[in-house]
């Protein structure tokens, strides 16, 4: 049995024994709340999750996912600024930057319009729902579905959006993975806005402070 | 655990163990006040703080019944029933 859950049955026992001994032996209400408060913490603590196995997993699964995007960026030679559409496709410009003006087809790995090549991928919706509250949705996925940061804060201005990720925990992203996406979390949570916001988005920049992860998404108009 | 869920089982107990001590002092003694205290404040950090949990939060529905309870008996005591 590890320490918590020792911690837990202790402190149970402990205050069951002197809510029951307070009350029908001392006769003294204060212990009794005292032994019931305890009991409610001892509950509390046994109710919340610690790390759940599926998490882990997801994370895993991520990790795995960022080696072999990074292995066709490296491959495609690929560039920053990559734009996220709401319906989980990522487009990714291929020897340029610029950005793309054509929804791509479906099951298209390399997509060519306008303004040059791009890569096609697919970005998870992680259930997220179009038009809901952008910063809800992020809080959703990231620390409470993946834990992938402690907490997340979001300031929209007219199409700017910052969002600040708390407690951001590395994950080893390959080198060529965070030069065009950035972090797994910022990746993460720029699909999530798109989805969320139900419009494309731009990862436009991502500084580091600390603990914490502050993105610069800007907002654009959907593609025809 | 998450952050939020570490400090709500921090508070939790601190809030209660300030909660005893204060009743006592003011030499109450009668349970199901302290017990509607001990709800409302599990109540009021959960809101704040919406820790994680399994599934259902059943230490806060067991609460709120006992707490309706508590309730109900001191309205039929007040009523004379």
């Amino acid at each position: 049995m590890d320490k918590l859950k020792a911690f837990i049955l202790t402190l149970g026992v402990s205050g069951t024994t002197l809510a029951i001994y307070s009350y029908f032996i001392l006769g003294n209400i204060p212990l009794t709340a005292l032994g019931i408060g305890a009991l409610v913490t001892s509950a509390s603590l046994a109710q919340t999750p610690r790390e759940s196995p599926y998490r882990e997993a997801a994370i895993a699964a991520l990790q795995a996912y960022a080696v072999n995007i990074a292995r066709l960026m490296e491959e495609l030679s690929a560039r920053p600024p990559s734009t996220y559409l709401p319906e989980g496709i990522l487009l990714v410009p291929l020897g340029g930057s610029a950005k793309p003006t054509l929804r791509p087809e479906p099951d298209r790995l390399i997509w060519k319009d306008t303004n040059g090549h791009f890569l096609v991928l697919s970005t998870p919706s992680y259930g997220v729902e179009k038009s809901s509250n952008l910063e809800s949705s992020l809080e959703y996925v990231l620390v409470d579905t993946l834990g992938l940061c402690d907490g997340v804060r979001v300031v929209e201005r007219d199409t700017l959006i910052l969002v600040e990720l708390e407690g951001v925990r590395s994950l080893g992203e390959p080198a060529r993975f965070r030069q065009v996406l950035g972090s797994l979390q910022a990746h993460v949570a720029a699909s999530v806005a798109a989805a969320s916001l139900n419009s494309p988005v731009t990862v436009e920049g991502i500084e580091s402070r600390g603990k914490s992860l502050i993105l610069r998404l800007a907002r654009g108009e959907g593609l025809a | 655990m998450l952050k939020k869920d570490i400090i709500f089982n921090s508070v939790l107990p601190a809030f209660y163990s300030v909660t005893v001590a204060f009743l006592a002092s003011l030499g109450e003694k009668r349970l199901d006040a302290y017990l509607s205290l001990l709800t409302l404040e599990y109540l009021f950090l959960y809101t704040i703080l919406r820790p994680k949990r399994r599934k259902h939060d059943l230490v806060l529905i067991a609460l709120l019944v006992v707490f309706f309870i508590a309730v109900a008996l001191r309205i039929a005591e007040v009523l004379g029933i």
